[in-house]
């Protein structure tokens, strides 16, 4: 029951932020299973997982 | 999915005591009119089909604002459903019902499912759950319609538009699922118990921590490689000098017959300690050649054993028989209750096993007698030969200091030397061990710590690798959750400019068989509907008919886009607008909605209601108070209109 | 719960397997055992010793070495239970009880938990007799002979009566 207009929107960010197919469904899934109160809080981590980030620069 | 109201029911509620019972058809009609004088609770009618069909939350106040007067303790809201699920099938009654106790000023919701086995009330709000989880009050309120609502959508302050068109897409729900992930992340951060890790800074620091661990350890190793390769060397140049004092100790022939001896002996001496160390050993480990006092102690155990006539002839297992046997041995029969006794008592006996586990030692005993080396025999021997091996060593180092009086020049470096070697090999010797021992007991003598020890800097830097990781893992999700919340952000936003803009045209095509008169155009949703014409760029002038014709073309342009078919119930739809919109209103409205529900007042009739007269799919239901102040429900076109002709008072 | 050194005589012990004698292997149980014997032997236990971890693996029995004496060792426990608790030996009940108390033979050492519990006391007491005694120990060998001295020397303190 999510929008395509949500969907459109996942697409857009995803596309801009360079994530994967995999990704993008995972979050438009994710999205759709909060509007459908349908969502564990292991798919969050399961998600969180998904996204890769650079390594901290050393500073100090 | 498609849901209809078919009636709705008042027990003791405003309208006034008693029950009165409102019924659509079933099917219910397309169109209903509902005409209800002022006063008689139309507006707390719909806040009752609210509260029900959302479980919404309600004051005391409020329960106690729906009684009929001050007689009544008790009241009932019923709402009866028609609900068509998917693809069709089978529609299904639905009765959602809210019962008030107006004493307590509390209220209780239930459901009743008609097609169900075993019917009966359930509590709490029970749909299809699909439909359930958008039924919240604010989305309610849109097709329940508030009044209030058609301002408020204008109202640049209030970002109703907005909120109606995140509502129905559920965009509030992104915001709920920012605040789990949030929460989600805390929770798996403080199961980490490294707070310090969710910064950078934190993950610098235990990158230092680990750094200065693993130099520490590389500093160790070196140490102990270059003491080892000392250690080599010394004994290397230990046995060159053993070798050139012997070759000096060989040139006097009667000092190296005496040498020759000496080391003979020694190893001998050697050879017999071991011996003799073993068979100490043999006889420490048996307590009973251990001492004597140990000997006569486990003798006299023995006969503390005896004399107390221990372990006794009868074990508990014996009582375990007996009771299970049905019959005591002496032939009188066992019940339940001698049962019960008999393994009561048996408690007070010892079990047959740890008598056994000590009476073992009485026999190990009396077979041993005393053919067994005693300890302190063998020890004696031992001690004698650790004595000769003094001695020998003794003899030895006598040798080397007459070699070197009878004036062997080298003699005497080559014996200082020697000694300078053992004295430095087992000082190396101590720090290796102290480098290297994985002992715990020595490195606690060596009160050894991770700068000291090599084992414990390897653990300590296991430690801070394992902090290090978690620290980074942690730092690693916030960065994680941010990037996450960052898109939800965006994707949000996105997808209401993008919401906006479609309801927005639907709504404007609306707007242009709504009010024909003057051109009205939304021109842009930002919180709220701006509107502006033909005429002027900005339109805030409008007029209370084209401010609700602004808000129908909104509201249909938004629920048409609802995955439900949702009835629509609007209270005195008419009241404000002008006759000449009122004609293009009534022309267009009927169609908006596959159910419509008009709460109405007599004024409405022209213009408005009347242009239902016609339309076949239309029922009329009239209330009226008789003089006696009863209220009497109507069903019919033909009361209906003498009703409105009658003109009841507003 | 198993039998378990102190700190202290983990650390007295820790210098003598520096120096090995080929054939001969000095165990930790030995270790324990030397004290455990001087525990018995005066009948007192330690109040709180601060212990290493255990020194056979869980489930354990005792080591081949021992096995042949496990019933001397259970027997001395309870006659130095007896001894310490002055309980009158001709009281048949309550040596009975006591032996219950401090034996489980369906556990590997054949001990309880109480009487593992003892077990470590008397070891630890008797290990603070042993180091008033003697320096910490270099080889086997010299171990052994000073440890014939200490039973050999010191007449026995009689304490309470003998079993």
């Amino acid at each position: 029951m999510i929008d395509n207009a949500i969907r459109r929107a996942v697409k857009a960010v995803c596309k801009v932020d360079g994530m994967n197919e995999d990704y993008e469904r995972a979050l438009a899934t994710l999205i759709e299973n909060t509007m459908m109160d349908n969502l564990d809080t292991s798919d969050i981590y399961d998600l969180l997982d998904k996204i890769e980030v650079e390594e901290p620069a050393d500073e100090d | 999915m498609k849901i209809r109201i078919t009636d709705w029911r008042c027990d003791n509620l405003r309208i006034g005591e008693g029950t009165e019972v409102f019924e659509l058809g079933d099917p219910p009609a397309r169109w209903s009119l509902v005409q209800m004088p002022n006063g008689l609770g139309k507006t707390s009618t719909m806040t009752l089909i609210r509260a029900v069909l959302g479980e919404e939350d309600l004051s005391v106040e409020k329960v106690r604002g729906f009684r009929a007067n001050d007689t009544v303790e008790s009241g009932t809201f019923e709402l009866g459903l028609l609900i068509e699920g998917r693809g069709g099938g089978q529609a299904k009654h639905y009765r959602l019902t809210a019962d008030f106790d107006f004493k307590a000023g509390t209220y209780r919701y239930s459901t009743l499912r008609a097609e169900e086995r075993g019917g009966g009330h359930e509590p709490g709000l029970v749909l299809p759950s699909d439909l359930k989880h958008i039924l919240k009050p604010e989305f309610i309120k849109l097709f329940v319609f508030d009044g209030e609502l058609a301002r408020d959508i204008r109202d640049l302050n209030k970002a109703a538009a907005d909120h109606a068109i995140r509502t129905l897409y559920q965009l509030d729900d992104l915001s709920r699922l920012r605040q789990r992930i949030r929460d989600a992340v805390s929770k798996r951060q403080e199961a980490l118990e490294r707070t310090s890790g969710r910064t950078q800074k934190g993950v610098s620091r235990h990158q230092k921590i680990f750094d200065e661990a693993a130099g520490q350890l590389a500093t160790l190793k070196k140490a102990l490689a270059e003491k080892k390769s000392t250690r080599t060397k010394l004994k290397r140049e230990q046995e060159g000098v053993r070798t050139q004092i012997e070759e000096h100790i060989a040139r006097s022939g009667d000092l190296n017959d005496r040498r020759l001896k000496l080391s003979k002996d020694a190893n001998d001496i050697a050879s017999d300690i071991q011996t003799t160390t073993l068979a100490a050993l043999i006889a420490y480990r048996n307590p009973a050649t251990l001492s004597p006092t140990i000997r006569s102690r486990l003798t006299n155990l023995g006969t503390v054993l005896t004399k107390a006539r221990l372990p006794k002839s009868v074990s508990s297992d014996f009582f375990d028989e007996i009771a299970d046997e049905g019959e005591c041995i002496c032939g009188r029969p066992i019940g339940d209750a001698e049962r019960e006794i008999l393994k009561h008592r048996k408690e007070q006996y010892l079990a047959q096993d740890q008598i056994s586990a000590i009476a073992a030692m009485k026999d190990r005993l009396n077979s041993s007698a005393t053919s067994e080396t005693s300890f302190s025999a063998t020890c004696d021997t031992l001690h004698g030969k650790l004595e000769d091996r003094q001695a020998n060593e003794k003899a030895m180092d006598r040798l080397k200091q007459e070699a070197e009086e009878r004036g062997d020049e080298d003699m005497g470096p080559l014996t200082e030397r020697e000694s300078e070697i053992n004295v430095e090999l087992a000082a190396l010797n101590i720090d290796i061990e102290r480098l290297e021992t994985a002992d715990t007991a020595k490195q606690r003598s060596y009160q050894s710590t991770a700068k000291t020890n090599i084992p414990l800097a390897q653990k300590h830097l296991g430690e801070c690798k394992a902090t290090l990781d978690e620290v980074e893992a942690s730092f690693r999700l916030s960065r994680q959750r941010d990037s996450l919340l960052d898109q939800l952000s965006r994707i949000e936003k996105k997808a209401l400019a993008e919401l906006r803009e479609v309801i927005r045209t639907e709504t404007n095509d609306r707007l242009k068989t709504l009010v024909k008169m003057e051109q009205l155009r939304v021109k842009r949703i930002d919180g709220a509907l701006e509107l502006e014409s033909d005429k002027s760029s900005s339109k805030d002038d409008v007029s209370e008919g084209q401010s609700l014709s602004v808000a129908y073309a909104f509201l249909t342009a938004l629920l048409s886009k609802a995955p439900f078919e949702l009835p629509f119930i609007v209270d005195s739809p008419a009241v404000s607008l002008d006759l000449d919109v009122r004609k293009e209103v009534s022309k267009v409205i009927p169609t908006l909605f596959e159910q419509m529900i008009f709460f109405v007042i007599s004024s409405e009739q022209a213009a408005f209601a009347e242009s239902f007269y016609e339309l076949e799919d239309t029922r009329f239901v009239t209330l009226s108070k008789t003089a006696d102040g009863r209220i009497e429900t109507h069903y019919g076109l033909d009361e209906f209109k003498r009703q409105s002709g009658e003109g009841i008072a507003e | 719960m198993s039998l378990r050194l102190t700190e202290d005589a983990a650390s007295f012990f820790s210098k003598i397997d520096s120096q090995p004698i080929k054939g001969v292997r000095f165990l930790d149980i030995d270790k324990f055992y030397a004290c455990l014997m001087l525990g018995f032997r005066y009948a007192q236990l330690a109040s709180d010793p601060s212990l290493m971890p255990a020194f056979l693996a869980a489930g354990a029995k005792y080591p081949d070495a021992y096995q042949p004496y496990d019933s001397y060792l259970l027997g001395l426990l309870v006659e130095a239970e007896i001894r310490r608790r002055n309980l009158d030996p001709k009281n048949r009940d309550l040596i009975e009880q006591e032996t219950v108390k401090l034996l489980d033979p369906h556990s590997p050492l054949g001990l309880s938990e109480d009487g593992i519990r003892f077990m470590n006391r008397y070891a630890a007491k008797g290990f603070e007799i042993l180091r008033d005694a003697m320096a910490p120990p270099r080889s086997v060998d010299d171990f052994l002979v000073a440890y014939a001295d200490l039973w050999q020397a010191k007449s026995e303190p009689d304490s309470g009566q003998p079993a």
